[in-house]
């Protein structure tokens, strides 16, 4: 493997269990505390994907301004936000700036490993044909490119928006999928009604920018969402 | 809310009232009037002290001005003076009156107190008569007016001259002897005059007196005599006595009665004849003025002279001076200059007398007579101009008071308003900079920016109060993720504590702390997510319907029931809102009420709004809680439970019904045994069209 991942942390604690984590996976992982260190680091070499606080020491938006500097070396560096901020604002702005998720804290290491791995696999995957495609009326799944596609035109969604889609598509024979079950994906420790509702939120909007009639993603009130196009 | 009419209408009647105090300018002009009026009766009383001065300074030494009758007694003189007015020439002697002029008012009655004889034992009533002198060149003028109920005139049989209607003269001639005078006639036109023995009968000499004219005139009420005799006649004294002798029966012939010029008890002296000084008068005819009168009096208080008058109707004071001011004449005559004031017919007339002097020797008194007319025209006139001007003055000073208080309560009112718009209903700090009156350089722009400084101020503390969650949580969030990811790291790299209990009691820490961490912020960024939502209308009755269906299967410990209205609600807001509103409404319920219980959901509507009630079972809420709004971060759940609860659900629903143009209500029903918290929605206005 030998794969280098970069994680930009103030806090010397949280880097050092970041790093025995991934190191677990067999991964290369460099530390830094601050966002000069990282610059200097990646002078040297860019990493094969970054994993950025936002807050770093009394730079407040540190970790956009490595996410930008990164993108502007290389746009297809997969970026993972780790943070503390949870704000709408701070997760639209992460996501916006060519970020592959936005993880608020405390995250589950497992999960992380896991999406590390899943990012890496992607970009192996990234030229190959799309053997893995689920197709679902207008609807495709490509669980490979980690990919949604609606009437054939891809939906550009973040990896947890992906797995909501998994998700609500795999309950499609039943109720829908609670808001519990889709809290689940999103593999963050705790997952109010209210976030999954705002993720929700964005995907019926990625699907209108392509269909404005799309009206496929319906609430189940009290209980979460189901997929329904009718 | 903020009570706003108070201030307003307050300030105004405060201007009113302190305007009021313009009222005292008008009486301070009116005392300052009367005080120069005051001042100005002083200043003529004095001026004209020294008129009356320069006057008996002219008159000094002038003994031969008032030579007449000096050893006759003033008592007497004062009774027996007979006028004689100046005349001006133009009085022909005709028998009529009308050439006299003004002066026929000046004539003198006499009537029953002035009867000499009466035959009859009553009184003569029928009998009387006016009397009036004049004086020109060489001649005595006198008019008689007599009253007469039957005039018999002198038969010419008769050498009597006393058994007819007939006048009688007595007088004292040059020469110091009484004469006796009889003016008769045979019917009107030319008397005839003659001298008489004493006893009226008959003539000296039967020859008529040469020099006496006179004509009678008959009238309805008796005859007119007018006459005139040289003073040649009269001796230095001028003494001189009138009598009309009325005889009533044409067959007797007989005197019946005789009314003299003098009272009764005084019927045997004679009158003097007071001939007023021409000399005097020429020399004081300069002096004349308009509303003045001058008069010169002699030791024995004869006017000798009289210039100017005052007032026509004043007839009294012609010829009794001692009548308008006896103490001032006699004081002048005793050598003591005077004044006095008095009112007549509501005027003021100032007096003064000033003594003439010859030698050391008082020979009269110079008395003037002024009327303050013109100072009373003058007063008004200053009083009117003085009240116009105050008029205008207090005119323009009220409008100008209501123009500004008007234009300050506008400023006032703009400045409210824009203070008022700065700080929303949630006491968030919407405007941080108050435009209105911050150029003005005064108390209120002072105002103005003391309001932009605190808003700015409020701002800073009220941006540092919301950032205090967020803080927090990063404060919070970055050591919970240290424990976390350690426990992690530890259970991956020591196996044997993953089914350790207090590993697992450290996770649930970890996770209450972390709920804990996302309701706050939650709760605090509420706002600004509402804000960002996007609106839409849908039909809240299917959306509850559904929620409470969905209940049923994840709220195992509760029953649930719904009771809906008939048709559908639509309203319009974000649906996924009232869903976290229901969370947090049906979160509450179940953590109040007993396991097993049934919570029921209600929605109805009532007028504009839409009511969504969810009542369950359990102890009543405090009085406190009831009322408070829910602004705060109320529990009244002090158990430890899995979920954290501080009154945040409740504060989100109110913030989300607020967001919907509604509020939340908590009450107490059944007997303090339920508890119902109801929120009220603002209903879609086209509601019943689309459902």
């Amino acid at each position: 493997m030998g794969k280098i991942i970069a994680i930009v942390e103030d806090d010397p604690d949280q880097l050092g269990n970041y790093t025995d984590a991934l190191s677990r996976y067999g991964y290369q992982v460099n530390g830094y505390q601050s966002r000069a260190d990282a610059l200097r680091a990646f002078d040297q070499r860019l990493p094969d994907l970054a994993i950025l606080d936002i807050m770093l020491g009394n730079e407040t938006d540190a970790g956009f301004d490595l996410c930008r500097e990164l993108q502007a070396r290389n746009s297809q560096l997969p970026i993972i936000f780790l943070t503390s901020r949870s704000d709408e604002i701070d997760r639209i702005s992460g996501l916006r700036l060519g970020a592959c998720d936005y993880q608020t804290k405390p995250v589950s290491l497992a999960f992380l490993g896991e999406r590390v791995q899943a990012l890496f696999r992607l970009i192996e995957n990234r030229n190959s044909t799309p053997d893995h495609r689920k197709q679902l009326g207008e609807l495709t799944i490509d669980d490979n490119n980690i990919g949604i596609y609606w009437m054939g035109r891809p939906v550009a969604c973040t990896y947890t928006e992906f797995n909501i889609i998994k998700s609500l598509v795999d309950h499609i024979a039943t109720r829908g999928a609670s808001y519990d079950e889709l809290s689940n994906m999103t593999r963050q420790g705790i997952v109010e009604s209210n976030t999954i509702n705002t993720h929700i939120l964005h995907l019926r909007k990625k699907f209108r920018q392509i269909d404005p009639d799309f009206n496929c993603i319906k609430s189940v009130y009290g209980f979460g969402y189901r997929w329904a196009c009718s | 809310m903020i009570r706003r009419t108070a201030g307003k209408t307050r300030l105004g009647s405060k201007l009113v009232l302190f305007s009021l105090i313009l009222l005292i300018i008008p009486w301070l002009g009116y005392q300052y009037i009367r005080e120069m009026t005051h001042f100005l009766v002083e200043g003529q009383e004095k001026a004209q002290l020294l008129a009356a001065e320069a006057i008996a300074t002219v008159l000094r030494e002038r003994t031969d001005l008032f030579s007449l009758g000096d050893d006759v007694s003033a008592s007497l003189l004062e009774n027996t003076a007979l006028y004689a007015y100046p005349l001006n020439g133009n009085v022909i002697i005709d028998g009529y009156f009308g050439d006299w002029g003004e002066l026929i008012k000046k004539t003198r009655h006499y009537g029953d107190e002035s009867v000499i004889f009466s035959r009859q034992d009553t009184l003569p009533d029928s009998v009387s008569f006016d009397l009036v002198m004049g004086i020109h060149g060489d001649y005595l003028y006198a008019a008689v007016h007599v009253i007469d109920d039957r005039i018999v005139y002198r038969h010419p049989a008769y050498r009597r001259l006393d058994n007819s209607d007939h006048l009688r003269l007595i007088l004292v001639s040059p020469e110091g002897e009484n004469q006796h005078l009889v003016l008769t006639t045979e019917g009107s036109g030319t008397i005839s005059a003659y001298q008489v023995q004493d006893n009226w009968k008959y003539a000296l000499d039967g020859r008529a007196v040469s020099g006496i004219l006179g004509i009678w005139q008959e009238h309805s009420h008796g005859y007119d005599v007018e006459f005139r005799i040289p003073l040649a006649l009269l001796g230095k004294d001028r003494r001189f006595m009138l009598r009309v002798a009325d005889v009533d029966d044409v067959h007797q012939r007989q005197v019946t009665t005789e009314i003299g010029s003098l009272p009764s008890q005084w019927s045997k002296e004679l009158n003097h004849i007071i001939i007023r000084s021409p000399d005097i008068e020429r020399i004081l005819s300069g002096l004349e003025h308009a509303d003045s009168r001058l008069w010169i009096v002699d030791r024995h208080r004869r006017v000798r002279a009289e210039v100017g008058a005052i007032d026509e109707d004043d007839e009294e004071s012609n010829t009794h001076t001692d009548r308008i001011s006896p103490g001032l004449i006699q004081a002048a005559l005793e050598g003591e200059a005077g004044a006095q004031r008095r009112s007549v017919n509501g005027s003021d007339i100032i007096t003064v007398t000033h003594p003439i002097y010859a030698g050391t020797n008082v020979i009269g008194a110079v008395m003037l007579e002024k009327g303050v007319r013109e100072l009373v025209a003058m007063q008004w006139g200053a009083f009117q101009k003085v009240a116009i001007l105050t008029i205008l003055a207090m005119l323009s000073i009220a409008i100008g008071f209501a123009l500004y208080s008007m234009r300050l309560s506008w400023r006032i009112r703009t400045l409210s308003r824009e203070t008022i718009a700065a700080i929303d209903d949630e006491g968030r700090v919407t405007a941080d900079t108050i435009q209105a009156q911050s150029t003005v350089d005064d108390g209120l722009g002072d105002l103005s920016r003391s309001i932009t400084d605190m808003l700015q101020r409020l701002n800073r503390y009220t941006g540092f109060l919301e950032n205090i969650p967020r803080t927090l949580r990063h404060e919070i969030k970055n050591p919970l993720n240290v424990i976390s990811t350690s426990l992690q790291n530890l259970a991956a790299n020591v196996p044997a504590v993953i089914d350790n209990p207090y590993m697992e009691s450290a996770e649930r820490g970890i996770t209450r702390l972390d709920r804990i961490m996302i309701n706050l912020t939650e709760a605090a960024s509420m706002e600004d997510s509402l804000r960002s939502d996007e609106q839409s209308r849908f039909d809240v009755d299917k959306l509850v319907r559904e929620y409470v269906a969905s209940c049923i299967h994840t709220q195992t410990h509760h029953q649930f029931d719904y009771q809906g209205p008939p048709q559908g609600i639509i309203i319009s807001g974000v649906s996924y809102r009232i869903e976290q509103l229901l969370d947090k409404l049906i979160d509450n319920a179940v953590g109040l009420s007993p396991d097993g219980s049934t919570i029921v959901v209600q929605l109805r509507t009532q007028g504009a709004m839409a009511i969504l009630s969810v009542i369950n079972e359990g102890p009543g809420l405090p009085e406190q809680v009831l009322g408070s709004g829910f602004d705060t971060m109320w529990s009244s759940r002090s158990s430890v439970d899995d979920s954290p609860h501080l009154g945040i659900g409740l504060y989100i629903v109110q913030t989300i019904a607020r967001h919907h143009k509604g509020y939340l209500k908590a009450e107490n029903c059944d007997d303090g045994r339920n508890v119902r918290f109801s929120v009220y929605l603002s209903r879609d206005r086209v509601s019943h069209d689309v459902s």
